[in-house]
């Protein structure tokens, strides 16, 4: 038996066929390839790149039902290992596009190791500044404020 | 980063490790105010818990004037070893405060200045804290809260030279409580104030000698109430001890207190009472805070590992440069209880 194909569409138009199992990963594309089978699905608000992503992620961790399939072969360190070089190898802006894909696709393991590599970028950052440069925030603190909260954490751990 | 929504900016925050919130806190008035919510503290402590493992405990520890937060590691039995993981006072010089004595109870410190002017209420955890400005005079104090309150209510017990004072935190303010002791909890001849209490369900106890009997009663266990605000009846210790023996008391877990007990006449080191001791149950270690033994005036603080079959190990704590302040840490765990 063949394996059942979706198309996912990119913001840009581009197609991805991808094995439903893979794709049905994600809860939502899950939800709507029942609804709505034989169709293509356009995901308007991701990139290509995000998309592509996205796919290498779910393929690597799809676990295939039917037996065989050497894709379901991976252990579980060997997949953490794989998930910490994955998340690694992006550059902040996208890890965030990423985060907020695997929140809209609902794919909650990537959005558990993307969450939690953002928070490693916040811990290895050293002071509030520099957390600020790297993603982009603005310092709407005024004068009083920040030392309110000086005060205030006096001493957190 | 921005467009995040509050949910997803909860998820990421909450797996900072406990150690970051404060410049998360400083980042900008949405991470601070979400940083604060009271989800968000119980998720961040379910999802991101101080990282302890097998054999070791978390220990807030006051040395030299400021506190620190301590990972003593058991784990490898023959090199026991303790490292730095924080310290809990501002890095920032200008407001560096000395800290004399620190009192716990389930995750909330209250801890007075150097000065003896003030007091503070404090969870490290939330950042959350509250000031009490005090005349200046050497009191013991006590934490505890009520009992059966949903919302803790949290009281502070001072005392000194027969005075007894309860201070309300829902009230901001201090009673004068009719006290009469019949008991002293004198510490090498020392005033009250050295002698740390250990607090277990809201209610804090310490080791008392009978005031009259001149050593010829056993030292006992004192309990102050918290709900009903009175001293309970005595409680007996489980060995005899007298005079000059050395009793220590310290909580196992939030369920049980421990007495370590030093008799006179077979120790051959004598600890300081006022000095505190952690446990590693399993091990069946202690693990005691105090100066160096090694010479008799001591210029470094030294953490002692004492178990069965003679086990003794010493750990290096660093010079003493404030030789009025032992040593003294307890084990902490990170809660989101609330001061109001």
């Amino acid at each position: 038996m063949s394996k059942k194909m979706i198309v996912l569409k990119s913001s840009e138009g581009v197609s991805f066929v991808v094995e439903e199992a893979v794709a049905r990963q994600s809860k939502i594309i899950s939800f709507l390839v029942e609804e709505f089978p034989d169709r293509e699905l356009p995901l308007t608000n991701m990139t290509s790149e995000i998309l592509r992503k996205t796919i290498e992620y779910c393929k690597k961790h799809v676990v295939e039902d039917d037996g065989g399939g050497d894709s379901s072969s991976s252990s579980s360190g060997d997949l953490k290992e794989w998930d910490v070089k994955f998340v690694a190898e992006i550059d902040q802006p996208r890890l965030m596009d990423l985060l907020m894909a695997a929140n809209y696709l609902d794919i909650p393991s990537l959005l558990d190791v993307t969450c939690q590599k953002v928070a490693d970028t916040i811990a290895a950052c050293n002071d509030e500044k520099e957390i600020r440069a790297t993603f982009n925030i603005e310092n709407d603190f005024t004068e009083e404020e920040v030392e309110a909260i000086r005060m205030e954490n006096q001493y957190p751990i | 980063m921005d467009n995040l929504s509050k949910d997803l900016l909860e998820e990421i925050l909450s797996r900072v490790p406990t150690t970051s919130l404060r410049k998360v806190r400083s980042t900008c008035k949405k991470w601070n105010t979400l940083s604060k919510d009271e989800t968000f503290t119980k998720k961040h402590l379910a999802q991101s818990p101080p990282r302890t493992s097998k054999g070791e405990i978390l220990a807030i520890v006051l040395i030299n004037c400021s506190l620190r937060l301590m990972s003593v590691n058991l784990s490898d039995f023959d090199h026991p070893s303790i490292k730095l993981t924080g310290t809990l006072i501002s890095l920032n010089s200008s407001d560096k405060l000395d800290i004399t004595q620190v009192y716990h109870c389930e995750g909330l410190l209250l801890c007075v200045t150097e000065d003896y002017t003030r007091l503070v209420l404090w969870n490290p955890y939330t950042g959350e804290s509250r000031w009490i400005c005090v005349d200046h005079s050497k009191y013991a104090h006590a934490l505890g809260f009520e009992e059966g309150n949903p919302c803790r209510a949290y009281k502070v017990l001072r005392f000194a030279h027969h005075v007894h004072e309860i201070y309300d935190v829902s009230s901001d303010s201090w009673r004068v409580l009719d006290v009469t002791p019949d008991w002293k909890m004198e510490v090498d001849g020392e005033s009250d104030s050295n002698n740390y209490g250990v607090s277990l369900k809201g209610n804090v106890y310490w080791f008392a000698q009978d005031k009259e009997a001149g050593g010829n009663v056993p030292g006992f266990i004192l309990c102050f109430d918290f709900t009903t605000e009175r001293f309970a009846p005595r409680l007996p210790l489980p060995f005899e001890s007298y005079f000059e023996d050395e009793v220590t008391l310290s909580n196992v877990g939030e369920e049980q207190l421990a007495v370590l007990f030093q008799n006179l006449d077979t120790y051959e080191m004598e600890f300081f009472t006022g000095g505190s001791f952690l446990i590693d149950e399993e091990r069946r270690v202690v693990v005691v805070f105090d100066g160096d033994k090694n010479v008799s005036e001591t210029s470094r603080n030294t953490a002692y590992f004492i178990g069965e079959n003679d086990y003794f190990k010493e750990v290096d704590l660093g010079e003493v440069n404030t030789c009025e302040v032992f040593p003294h840490a307890f084990s902490y765990v990170p809660s989101s209880v609330q001061i109001n």
